[in-house]
């Protein structure tokens, strides 16, 4: 007899599979064209930061697609906020569009017949699409009650205080959060281990506004930076993945290198730099668009390299129905400018010296 | 794979000096040097290798070490002893000594690394300890004076043991821990420095590596080499540049 068994393949929960470029498991943030920016999906294990944008707009309807994504995943969610009701915002998650539903179905092989080859070829949009994981979500039709109900999450708001006293950070909210981040993550391995053959369950973490005033206190510095290294060990160890907005713009009032020591703490740092309210919202370069999308940080996490995204001139818009990232695309210029009749130099830019390549 | 780097960086010797500190920039990746250094110690016969994970858990440099041609779990427990930090935090923080116990933590790291070396010496000649990275003891709560401190009390351990040990640190975003840097860029006699391109992002480099060497012969001479590198780190391999090479097509 053989002494050769045959591995058996642990199974992958839903809304998870291993990714074509870093060969790991990796789940969706929600919106397709920001897991194609981030290498196919956040890898398992991982935190995201958005910084938020100055009126916390975008960044709220980030949080709702990760939410979204998590409870049509049928993931083990958490949202946590000082500053919003995590109930209420539970409610407005959106669901999955039309589209999604009829994805499936095979397209109609008369859509082109004279030009056929274009069928294969991506559409003129430059909207990134990679379509194995995660949903299309509809931001006008907000999540069934009975969905809710069925799947909902979990919700931290800061009232149940934890019964044991504080050691470790000043601020007791610290801990209550971990403490909740903990139990949720133990009912995860708990259901695991009732039924051996089933996939063990993703966990999604959503921090909101982590680190707005209200967090504030004595030792705020000391306390979030100990606060994100916890968390850090806690989701490396964990089947799941955390997404942390935080107002960034604050933050770094407190000290400039502030932002530099919580962007080491995450996995992956994406900024959204809103027009609103600044010179850019006016700018006819930007009239297409909300705002951009800086990626500040891709770490090669259980790799040696980390990806590289084609582009990082991103800008996002929010439509009616969805939010879109985008590469960002100058219009025509149509007019003669006095820059473009200027007499250049014709041995190169004077400042190629400054490069250091 | 990734000796070109180490050779460059001076790294690639069978006994180490006794301390090499790796500063980190913000914007950068240095983990592959670890993880290159790694490679490197565990192939090295008849020596030891403590690995400190903080920055990342030990299943990091297991999957970054296979994309580089060696396996550390082969190593476990034989020529490599790990004191997973990241790791004893998730399982309880509550209750983890690391967390619990503010400020005395380090003599804690201290009294483990020391136990974790007694064990591999009764086999080993040599012994390479790396800690990835500092930072995240100033995170828990340790003040720059105490690492500064702690990296004098391991620079001086290793001078006690005529170069039997061997010390390698990484600090990661060094600039927001300027003086801590500066002290124990003195204190070591190859200190790596892994900055960003000030000029932009570039696809073909993902940095510059500063090597700042001691080489001062006496009490008195003060000599200190300086070489700039740029470096690519690719899927499984790393390749390096002079500067002004990248860009030349012949």
């Amino acid at each position: 007899m053989s002494s050769f068994q045959k591995r058996k393949q642990v199974p992958l929960p839903p809304g998870t599979m291993v990714s074509i470029q870093s060969k790991q498991p990796v789940t969706s943030s929600g919106i397709p064209s920001l897991d194609h920016i981030l290498g196919g999906g956040l890898n398992i294990g991982s935190v995201l930061l958005v910084e938020e944008d100055k009126f916390n707009v975008y960044s709220k309807v980030l949080a709702k697609y990760f939410l979204a994504e998590g409870i049509f995943s049928q993931h083990k969610t958490l949202l946590a906020s000082l500053d919003d009701d995590p109930q209420d915002m539970y409610k407005k998650v959106p669901s999955p569009s039309e589209e999604q539903i009829t994805k499936d179905t095979p397209q109609n092989p008369d859509d082109m017949r004279i030009a056929w080859r274009y069928n294969n070829l991506p559409q003129v949009n430059s909207e990134q699409n990679s379509q194995t994981i995660g949903h299309n979500f509809d931001l006008t039709k907000p999540i069934q009650q009975s969905v809710l109900d069925e799947h909902g999450g979990l919700s931290w708001d800061g009232n149940d205080k934890h019964e044991q006293p504080t050691t470790m950070f000043s601020n007791p909210q610290f801990e209550s959060l971990l403490h909740e981040i903990a139990q949720v993550i133990s009912q995860s391995q708990k259901m695991q281990l009732s039924d051996e053959s089933e996939p063990v369950p993703c966990v999604r973490i959503c921090l909101t506004s982590f680190g707005s005033p209200l967090w504030f206190d004595n030792d705020f510095e000391g306390d979030f930076i100990k606060f994100l290294t916890v968390l850090k060990a806690i989701v490396r160890s964990m089947f799941g993945v955390c997404m942390i907005t935080a107002p960034m713009h604050l933050l770094q009032l407190l000290s400039e290198t502030f932002p530099a020591q919580i962007r080491n703490l995450v996995d992956y740092s994406v900024q959204l730099e809103a027009f609103a309210g600044s010179d850019k919202e006016t700018n006819p370069i930007f009239k297409e668009y909300h705002g951009l999308l800086n990626i500040n940080k891709i770490s090669a996490l259980n790799t040696l390299n980390a990806f590289t995204p084609e582009t990082t001139d991103l800008a996002f818009k929010l439509r009616r129905r969805k939010f879109v990232i985008e590469k960002l695309h100058l219009p025509p210029e149509l007019q003669e400018s006095e820059e473009h009749n200027a007499p250049s130099l014709p041995c190169g830019d004077p400042k190629k010296h400054l490069l250091e390549f | 794979m990734a000796t070109s780097v180490l050779l460059a960086c001076g790294l690639n010797e069978q006994r180490l000096q006794p301390y090499t500190h790796l500063s980190e920039e913000s914007g950068v990746d240095g983990g592959f040097l670890i993880s290159s250094i790694l490679g490197q110690r565990i192939r090295v016969p008849n020596a030891g290798t403590i690995l400190i994970c903080l920055h990342q858990t030990f299943s990091h440099y297991c999957s970054a070490g296979i994309r580089l041609g060696y396996n550390l779990q082969m190593s476990l427990g034989k020529n490599l002893r790990v004191i997973d930090i990241l790791n004893d935090i998730a399982g309880d923080f509550g209750k983890s000594k690391w967390t619990t116990t503010t400020g005395n933590f380090l003599q804690l790291l201290w009294d483990e690394i020391q136990t974790q070396s007694m064990e591999l010496f009764a086999a080993k000649s040599t012994i390479t300890v790396i800690i990835d990275d500092l930072s995240v003891l100033l995170n828990l709560g340790a003040s720059p004076g105490e690492i500064m401190r702690f990296a004098n009390r391991l620079r001086q351990w290793s001078e006690g043991r005529n170069a039997d040990v061997a010390i390698v640190t990484k600090l990661n975003t060094c600039e927001a821990f300027g003086t801590l840097m500066n002290q124990i860029g003195e204190l070591c006699d190859i200190h790596v420095v892994i900055e960003r391109l000030k000029s932009g992002n570039f696809k073909e480099v993902d940095g510059k590596i500063v090597v700042k060497k001691d080489t001062c012969s006496g009490p008195f001479d003060f000599q200190e080499t300086e070489k700039t590198i740029l470096y690519k780190v690719l899927e499984r391999n790393i390749k390096i540049f002079n500067p002004g090479e990248v860009g030349i097509k012949v």
